[in-house]
Order: C-alpha cells, then structure tokens, then sequence
C-alpha cells in the first residue's frame, strides 16, 4: 500500500484541494498536510496528500544522475 | 517538472548502473522492504541489470499480504452481520480466509464495496444513517495517518455509523523483529519511500546504529531505485552504517510531523499477528479509549470461527526473505491470481503476484 | 655549545598541577636516567629541582622534563637558571617544605585507572577485591587534602600507617606508587563495612558480594563514594527507582546511572567518539547521552520523558568492584535530600540519610570536602560542562590577566564561588542552591578550605546584584565585617562575562544572555537580554518585551500561571481559552490571576526567555507544572525530532520595536499564532521546532540589528536556557552563518554555576 502519486493543487477549500490526475479534477484532502498551497505538488495516497515534493531537491537529483550518467562515458 | 517521466529517462539509469557495476566489489544482499519496491525492481527489469555481487531479498513490506488469516476471518464475520456495510481498499477482497473471502461473501449477499479513499467511506456512512459502515483499515504509516483523519473527521461532523477495523502495523518493530532473528543476513536495506515520507528516515536510525546495517530511503521510478542501491554499495564498500535518503524530493528525517501526531492521537501501539512472522510487539495500532466508539471491535462481537491457513502456502517464509516464489511448490501451478492460495499473490504489491507478471520462467 | 664533560647544575622551579600526580617520582627517575644528581622538593608554592651533571644530559632533561611528564601533571610555568655544580654526589626526593603565602595547584580526584583495575580484579594480586586501591596515578586528591604541600600527614590519610608492604613500594622509585600519598592495602588500610539503616553490621562472608546481592533485591543502599556519600538501587527495577523517588522527594528530577564498562553503557545509549572520551577520561563525568529507549531496560521512570540520560563509568575501585559483582546498572544519585549538600561523614550519613537508605556501605578514610559528579555532553564533539565539581575542581581557569585577590560570591541556584589571584581563577565545585542553612554551612567551609589552600586573602567581595539573593546577603556582612569593598555585579553582565573569560575574550561582545531569572537594575527581573559587554561594563539594547509574572515565584513553579500572564497581557484581558488545554484549569483560579495582572498585584514584571519557553510547554499542554528547575522548557525542548530539515521549518511571526534606545522583541503575535496553532490541532512537535527556530531567527536579527549599530561581530551565547542543546546548536550555526564569531561555554557552565567567574572579574576591573 505504498502507492503515492506525484499531483499539483489547483485549487484549495479549507482542508480540502483540487488536485489534476490524467486530465480529470479529483477532490483531496489536505489534513496532513496544511502547509501546501496552489501551485505544490504533492504525494497522494487513497484521497490525502501525504507529503510535499521539493522541487528543489528534484532538480538537483536529477543533476547528481547527469553528474554520473557523463563520468559513465 | 512532474516528478515522474523526469525520474525515467533511461540514459540516467544507464548511468546509474554504470557506477553501481564500477563500485560493487563486495558480495551483498539487500532487502527491499517495501511490496512497492519489489514490484517496481521487477516490472523495470532492476534485477537484471544488477552486478552478481549484489542479490536482492523481498521483504515483509505487503500490508495486505502480511495480514494474518485470523484478521481476514474477523472482516468476514463482520461482512455477515446484517446492517454492516463493508468498505475496504480493493485488494483486500480476493485475499482467502480460512473458509472464504470478502469477494465470495459479497457474491453470497454481503454489502462489500471497494473503496480508494477513507473519504469515501464516511461519504457511504453519511448517505446510510441506518447502517453501519466498517473500513477495514489495512496499511502502514503510509495509511494510518489518513484512517486516523477519517476518525477525526467524523467526530467532527458528528458521524455516528463509522466504524473502523484496524488492522494497521507498524514497520520498523517488523523489521526490528527480523534482524533480531537474524534468519537473513542483511547488508543493506531499502527504506520503504512512502512511509518514510511520514515516519522520516529518522525511523530507521535504530537499524543503523542498533545492528550495523546500512540505508538508504528509496522512491520508486527506476533511477530512484539504482539511485538507493548505488548509495548502498558506496556505504558498504566505505565499511559505513548510516540512514541516508535518496529520495530527497519527497522525504525528510523528520518525516511528516503533522501525520505523525494525527496518527498517533487516534491510534496507540499494541501487539499484532504478521502472517509468516508472528506476534511482533507493539507493531500493530487500535483505536485509543478516547475513539472507542469508533472502533469496529469494541461495537461488534466479532467471533469467527478457527483459523485454518492455506495447506502448502509458504507466503510467510516468502514475507520473511527466506524463500522466494521459485521455491513454492504451488506457485503457477495452483497458485495464480485468478486463483489465488495465499495474499502474496493477490496484492498489487506482493511478492508472488510481481514474480508472475514480471518474473521470467526461471523464476528470477 | 654544550659539552659533555662541562659540569653544571640547574635551578629548576615549576609550577601547575604538580602534586599528587607522581611529579616527584617521575623527576627521580629521569635524573637518574640521565645521571644527573640532585633533588626534588615539594613546596607549597612550588615544585623545587636541582640536577646537576653534564650540560647536555641536563638539556635533554629539561626537555624531557616537559614532554614525558605523567599524564595527570600540568606544568603552567618552569623557570630555569644555570649555576655552578654543589657536589651532590647522590638523587634524592627530599622533605617538602611548607611556606606561607605560597601556593600550590591541587590536583581533582583521578578515577581508578587502567593498572589498578586490573590489580583489584586479579586473583593473585595482593590488592585483589581491595576497594581503596590507588596509585601516583590515580585516587583520592583534592577531597582528602586538608592543607598543603601534598603529603600524607596533611591528608585524611594520617591515621592509616603504612604496613612494610606498602611503605616498600612507597620509597622505591621505579614502583608506580613511589610517593603516592594515598597508598594503602588490605593490610594497613581503611575499611569497608556494611551496616544497616540503624548503624548494625550486616553479617556476612564478602562486602561486596552482600551488597550487590541487596541491590539486585531492590534495595536502596548508601554508599560512600569519593566526595561523599551516593544513593544508589537497580535502575532496570521500576519499583525501586519509584522508592528513591519517593523517600528522596524527588518526584522527576532524572538520575545518574552508573554502568560497568562501556560496553554496557552503549546497551543503554548512542554514544560519540567524543562522549566515549568524556566518559573514560580520568575526571569520569557524567554524560549525557541520547537514550535508547527501544532497547534499554533501565526504568523509564530514572529519567522521566527525557530523550537523554546521565551516565557515567566507576571511577573508584569500589564503584568497579560494586558494578561488576552486581552485574546491572545502578542508579547512583547525590546522597542527600532533595536539594541539600551531599552527605559525607559515616555518622552524617546514617543520620540524614535515614529513611532514604535501607543499607549503608560506609568506609574510615575521612572524606575532607564534599564534591559531587560532574555532568557534562559533547556538543560539536567538544566537552561542555553542565555541572562542575569531581574531577574538575579545583583546578583553576586561566584569566588572560593578572587579578585582585576576589572572592565572588556567586548565584543563589546552582552556586559556586570564584577566588581569584594571579592568572588563576578557582572556581569551587558545584555547591547547590542556596535555600537552607545545610548548604550555606558548607558554602562557608568551602570558601574556608580554599582560602587556606590556595592561601588567598580577598581584597574585594563581588556579589551579585539581587539584595535578597543568600550569598549577596552573606557578602554583604563579610564586606562590612573586614572592611572591604563590596562589588555588585549585573547577573546577565555576569555570566556574559564568565563566557568570555573562559574563551579569552577581552573586547566588548554582544552578549545574548538568557535564563530564568536575573536581577536587573530596574528592579524588574530580567533574561531575556541583548547586551554590548566587556569585563568593564555593559550596556543594555535589547531585551523581550516585559510581561507579568502573576504569583511572582509561583509563576515559576506552575507554568500554566505564565502563559496566562503572556495571553492575557499581550493579547487582551477578555482573552478566550477556547479550544486550549488551559481551559480546563479550574476557571476560580484563572479569574484570580486575571485579576492579579489586572491590578498587578504580585506581578513582577520580567523578559526571561526561560519563562517563555515554560509558558508556551504550558500553552500547548505538555506541561503546566513543574518539580523542578526548567522542567517545562525541557519537555518542549525534547518534543523536537533528532534530526530534521531546517530550510522547511516555519517560524512565528514577531515584531521588533525600538523604545528609548533599548530593542524590544514584541511577542504579541507569536503568541496569537502558536494558540491558533494549538486551535488547530498542530502537533507539538511541529510546534517547538518552529519556537526554536523563530528564538533563534529573534537572535540572529538582533544580533545584526546591535552590530549594524556598533560595529561588533563577537557574540558570547550565556545563561542557563542554553543547556538547551536544540538552541543552541540552531544559534551557534544561524550566527555563525550571519558571519558573527560565536562564543560559548566549555569550561564553566552556561547555567548560574558559571556566575561567580564573570563576577570576580568584573569586580577586579571596577574602578574605586
């Protein structure tokens, strides 16, 4: 049951967001984490957003994989 | 950036791969905890690329399939009380019983119905004042928190017909479990990802420190994957044991606090039954006397009848990374997931159910 | 150019902890190796030499002199002057000499060191089992020391007369107990024995092996230690801490566990490099380690909702003795009741302890001053103290100047005083606090022993600025009574002062100084400070806004009253509790103090960052009250994860508003925010992270706010709130990073036990 998908909010009602997942709306929960905003991307898990994805830290793993994909060459 | 085709690009993985081969020098096993990372090393073809030094074990990380039969039975016997509606992840439904299922059940009159989210249920429990609607709550920390919430909501709105069967466990007491035994020698271990976004990879601190074990916080796109392993062989080859996280992105040592407490304002730590394992202390959640009118059961008077396990399932060897399905006498003979014998192959994320998907006829 | 056939004789005079450390012997031998003849003399100011022989064995001497001495000695100054040779025709360690006005650096007690725990443990070893075993390097010092030069008949000591065995090993120069004043062994030495609550002995065949197996029982046995007497029981035996508890009327204060080895202790907890160094070192502290409650059977209830717990490693063969024969961990507190001086006398014992204990172990080597354990953690991996006392006292900290002959008087809690003179500034061991006649008796005596020992005068009193402190009090008459000036000294001035001495700091810095409670000038209580200081003066520029305390001392005492005195004060008297944990106080109560802030009756007013902390434990329900010092602060401050990302953590919102030259850190909305936080369900976690976080954002902006105005980028960081180890690791990092030179304690504590140091020197550079 690890399953979590990374989706944007786009909208948010109280402790609730509207959040983008194949081109369809889908209404999620926001009670575990209240921090998120409009534009976040969040892991979702059965209908709660459990986590926020750092873009930040996406894009610099993704560079550290860049890193070593050419020191493989 | 989406966060998913970004972590797929095969040259990255390429790369990855490289430099694993390049370090692994000494001979290793790792355990992927997580029924997700197994999948996902399957269905991307992980295993395969992997130098010979390193052999990869599965773990009891399956929810679903590391429930005991006995708990299976007691979600029956609640099916068949009249007035109960039972809702529950879709998974849970074709795993077998002692004598049946949810699926059979609900084929047989049952109110049984699948459902993605927590959210949904208290939707049912709302729409049926006259019933009563159970969750069968199954999961780790990726799950419980969210349970939790359902709890607290209906209290807040004043729900009176929800119910929850909590069968929810805990993972590091499991896997404390299994390194005391010491069945499996273990020189790495992949951190469930989507747990740790909850828990923190302060979680795992104790395995680390308490027995010398390298890890490592796993996502779950391939190059997250090769990623953890490539930290994993650079700990073991620098002779180190730390926690570290490869899945930065969405992971953090303190993990989820507002989850945590949420979770643990609900629920408290009590022993559970883990199929193939045993008892393990204080691995399992219930209700707290606080929520104990939402506890399916204080309300109910649940009495199935005796356990009877699967004759010739070695799920629980196959849980604890002592077997693999290649050693199961049953495995695609009987056992298929049309016709399932035992949960590993019923799960999206058990072991046997990935090996026959993905798995090539040599059983690897 | 030195020759080897020129013959000459050194005048070698050498100063620093050079006695009881097998200094004498160590010089007998290397003169001998280099075939020098001579002398070596203790005397009370002052270790004397004189070699005379070839000038380049005495080069190679001097050199050695310095590099190979024994581990314990520390040589400050060696003053050499060349002669011509006297025609000693011999080596020899000739009587001390005792000199007025001289003195001597004292060495702390050594624990029990490698050669002779293995002497206690072997079979065949005629000290097999002895529990008063020691050696030049190690063993009882400065607690049995009643006057110097260091030499038996000076010490407690005295009565025991050396059998032919002993006395042997101690004139020859090649045993390791040549000269080592506390020599003894089963033979001529003191005695152990095992008596009852009532003074009876207890029958049996083996001390040790009876009193082992009554702590196994769950018995709560006395035992007299180094610097006086331990309470000690089975920590893994919830029911016999709870006891202790009881009859020590402690209810939570954590105690001190004591393991065999260190392989046991990491049974219990995580330890560093730099804690595992700290806990095998000579001075054996106790450290606190991060416990590891998963694993560790000791009763939760020895150290009560605390992530870290005391612990420390035998220090005499006793202890070594006791710990192995009982094969647990043992609980070993202070032999007293709550807050009063450790007991240290056989017959003191049975008559304080009476009712505490239900054994005693007692023994006959007279114990001269009380000392208790030292507490320390490793920060940063560096040692930092928490309390001073065994194994540190009285080893003086160095001034980067020469002082006045001063005596400070210290703080009212956790007291220590300071004497001064020359470069040395001796800090006495951890006294406590100074609530009861017991503890002002054994202030006095200290005070006394140290004058003596270190044959100091004071020519000026300094105290601290609190009328109605105990020790100010007492200075005050003492001033008056020999008809010295007396120096108050700003407590906050203080310790931002003792901070900078120790790290050697002479230009002015800004002080942060945070605490619970300090006098300040205008009568309010302060502690909540920004200050610019030197070892001169100091000047107030930032503070936390004032806030009443309603109850004054009751405040302190119940938490739950502070966070009132923050709601109600800060952010309206018609305050709602709604949705707080606070209102489930008893609403008679609540409006009571509404009242008192109202009409400020008994409502002090005060800026302690202490009471902050206290008040918020309270607001979001961990605590409402306490049993002891800080205890709120403290549950919040373990409420924090281990580990955790900075960047992501929030911080609360607060306002910085300048009145008349002084920045005030306006609270108003921090509070506001943290109690929607607890309306909303916030976890309390998630909730001191983001306190710890914005204390330290208040720091670093103010920091930078005072430097931008003055020009300084030196911050000393003091006061007994940075015990709290989260802040004080965000703080040093967040100021560091701001491009400040941060300065912290190490060798004297951040906490009041630090006072006396900043106080003797500020009053050595007060002008008459």
């Amino acid at each position: 049951m690890c399953l979590a998908v990374p989706v944007m909010i786009t909208k948010i009602e109280g402790k609730e967001a509207e959040v983008e997942i194949g081109g369809i709306s889908r209404r999620i929960s926001l009670w575990l984490t209240p921090e998120a905003k409009v534009g976040d991307y969040v892991l979702l898990h059965t209908g709660y957003a459990i986590s926020l994805l750092d873009q930040e830290e996406a894009e610099e793993t993704l560079k550290l994989f860049e890193e070593i994909a050419k020191a493989a060459k | 950036m989406k966060y998913i085709t970004e972590f797929r690009r095969s040259e990255l993985a390429e790369g990855l791969i490289f430099d694993i081969r390049q370090k692994s020098k000494r001979k290793v096993r790792f355990m992927e905890f997580c029924g997700g990372h197994t999948v996902a090393i399957f269905k991307y073809g992980i295993r395969q690329t992997l130098p010979p030094t390193i052999e990869m074990v599965s773990g009891p990380g399956c929810p679903v399939c590391v429930t005991a039969t006995a708990d299976i039975d007691k979600a029956i016997a609640l099916a068949a009380i009249p007035g109960v509606i039972i809702t529950s992840f879709g998974d849970m439904l074709r795993v077998p019983g002692s004598r049946s299922s949810l699926q059979k059940v609900r084929a047989e009159g049952a109110d049984v119905r699948i459902v993605y989210s927590t959210m949904d249920a208290l939707a049912f429990a709302q729409d049926n004042p006259n019933k009563t609607v159970v969750f069968i709550g199954v999961g780790f920390e990726t799950t419980a928190p969210t349970i939790a919430v359902s709890v607290l909501q209906a209290k807040e709105q004043g729900i009176k017909n929800y119910r929850v069967l909590s069968l929810n466990k805990l993972c590091p007491p499991v896997i404390k479990s299994i390194l005391d035994v010491g069945e499996v020698k273990l020189d790495g271990l992949i951190c469930p990802g989507h747990v740790s976004a909850i828990t923190g990879s302060n979680a795992w601190e104790f395995v680390a420190h308490d027995y010398g074990i390298p890890c490592v916080v796993a996502g779950f796109e391939p190059t997250d994957i090769l990623q953890c392993v490539d930290m994993l062989v650079t700990q073991v080859e620098k002779r180190e044991a730390k926690v570290e996280i490869a899945y930065k992105r969405g992971v953090t040592p303190e993990g989820n606090l507002q989850a945590q407490h949420i979770m643990l304002q609900v629920f408290e730590p009590c022993p559970a039954k883990w199929r193939g394992i045993g008892m393990v202390p204080d691995s399992g959640l219930k209700l707290r006397p606080k929520f104990a009118i939402y506890d399916a059961e204080v309300a109910f008077d649940i009495k199935p009848e005796p356990t009877v396990e699967p004759k010739g399932c070695i799920c629980g060897e196959i849980l604890r990374g002592v077997k693999t399905p290649a050693d199961c006498r049953l495995f695609r003979k009987v056992c298929t997931p049309e016709n399932p014998v035992g949960p590993c192959m019923v799960s999206s994320e058990g072991s046997c159910s990935a090996y026959y998907l993905y798995g090539d006829d040599s059983g690897r | 150019m030195a020759d080897s056939k020129i013959k000459k004789r050194a005048i070698v005079n050498v100063k620093g902890v050079v006695q009881g450390v097998g200094f004498r012997p160590f010089v007998y031998r290397l003169a001998t190796q280099h075939n020098l003849f001579g002398w070596v003399r203790n005397t009370s100011g002052k270790v004397e030499i004189e070699v005379e022989g070839s000038e380049l064995e005495i080069r190679a001497f001097l050199g050695e002199l310095e590099t190979e001495s024994p581990s314990m000695a520390r040589i400050e100054d060696i003053q050499t002057t060349f002669s011509l040779p006297s025609g000693y025709t011999d080596f020899r360690i000739l009587e001390s000499l005792t000199q007025q006005h001289k003195y001597q650096l004292i060495s702390p007690d050594i624990a029990t060191c490698t050669d002779c725990r293995n002497e206690i443990f072997n079979p065949v070893d005629r000290r097999f089992h002895y529990p008063f075993t020691n050696c030049t390097n190690c063993g009882p010092r400065f607690t049995i020391i009643e006057d110097i030069p260091y030499d038996r008949p000076n010490t407690t000591m005295r009565e025991f007369k050396m059998c032919p065995d002993c006395a042997r090993e101690y004139s020859d120069p090649l045993n390791r107990r040549f000269h080592a004043q506390p020599n003894a062994c089963p033979a001529c030495g003191p005695k152990l024995e095992l008596v009852d609550a009532n003074g009876k002995p207890v029958k049996c065949t083996d001390i040790i092996q009876k009193a082992a197996e009554l702590l196994q029982d769950g018995k709560i046995v006395a035992i007299r230690g180094l610097g006086g007497f331990q309470l000690a029981c089975d920590a893994t035996n919830q029911p016999a801490v709870n006891l202790l508890r009881e009859r020590k009327h402690r209810p939570a204060k954590p105690f001190a566990v004591m393991a065999a080895t260190i392989e046991d202790i990491i049974i219990h907890c995580r330890v560093s490099g730099a804690e595992a160094e700290l806990l095998s070192s000579p001075q054996a502290p106790i450290v606190l380690l991060r416990w590891n409650t998963k694993i560790s059977d000791i009763a939760t209830v020895v150290a009560p909702d605390l992530k870290y717990l005391g612990m420390m490693l035998p220090y005499t063969p006793l202890h070594h003795l006791l710990l192995r024969e009982t094969g647990l961990p043992l609980v070993m507190t202070s032999g007293n009741l709550s807050e009063e001086p450790i007991a240290k006398d056989n017959d003191e014992a049975l008559h304080r302890l009476n009712g505490i204990a239900d054994y005693f172990l007692i023994h006959n080597r007279g114990i001269y001053a009380r000392y208790d354990d030292s507490v320390y953690i490793a920060e940063e991996n560096k040692p930092v103290v928490l309390r001073r006392a065994r194994g540190y006292a009285p080893y003086p900290i160095h001034l980067p100047f020469k002082s006045k002959q001063i005596l400070a008087y210290g703080a009212e809690l956790k007291n220590t005083f300071c004497l001064t003179r020359d470069d040395h500034a001796f800090i006495s061991q951890h006294i406590g606090d100074m609530e009861n006649e017991e503890t002002l008796e054994h202030f006095e005596n200290t005070i006394e022993l140290y004058q003596k020992l270190f044959r100091i005068q004071p020519k000026v009193i300094a105290c601290d600025l609190h009328p109605e402190y105990l020790p100010s009090k007492y200075a005050a008459s003492v001033a008056a009574a020999h008809g010295l000036p007396l120096i108050p000294v700003q407590h906050h001035h203080a310790h931002v002062v003792s901070c900078m001495t120790e790290n050697g700091v002479k230009d002015p810095v800004i002080g942060v100084a945070f605490d619970g409670v300090g006098y300040g000038p205008d009568g309010a209580i302060w502690g909540g400070e920004f200050l610019i200081a030197d070892w001169h003066d100091f000047r107030r520029l930032g503070q936390f806004e004032y806030v009443p305390m309603p109850g004054g001392a009751a405040a302190i005492k119940k938490p739950y009253r502070m966070a009132l005195g923050y709601l109600y004060s800060l952010l309206g008297n018609d305050f709602s509790l709604e949705g707080l944990p606070l209102a489930n106080l008893n609403p008679a109560e609540t409006a009571i103090i509404k009242q008192q802030l109202w009409k400020r009756i008994n409502s002090p007013l005060t800026s302690s960052a202490g009471r902050l902390f206290d008040a918020v434990a309270a607001l979001v329900g961990l605590r409402t009250e306490v049993s002891y010092e800080a205890q709120a602060a403290i549950a919040l401050e373990m409420q924090a994860p281990d580990r955790f990302k900075k960047a992501k953590i929030k911080t609360y919102p607060y306002t910085l508003e300048e009145q008349k030259g002084i920045i005030i850190v306006k609270l108003g909305e921090l509070f506001s925010t943290i109690v929607d936080d607890v309306r909303n369900n916030m976890g309390i976690s998630i909730i001191s992270l983001k306190l710890h976080q914005t204390i330290t954002g208040i720091i670093v902006e103010m920091c930078r706010k005072i430097s931008h105005n003055t020009g300084i980028k030196k911050v000393a960081l003091s006061g007994g709130v940075f015990q709290n180890r989260l802040l004080l690791r965000l703080t040093s990092v967040g100021l560091r990073q701001a491009g400040f030179e941060v300065f912290t304690h190490h060798l004297v504590p951040c906490n009041d036990g630090g006072l006396s140091l900043g106080q003797a020197v500020i009053a050595n550079f007060k002008k008459e």
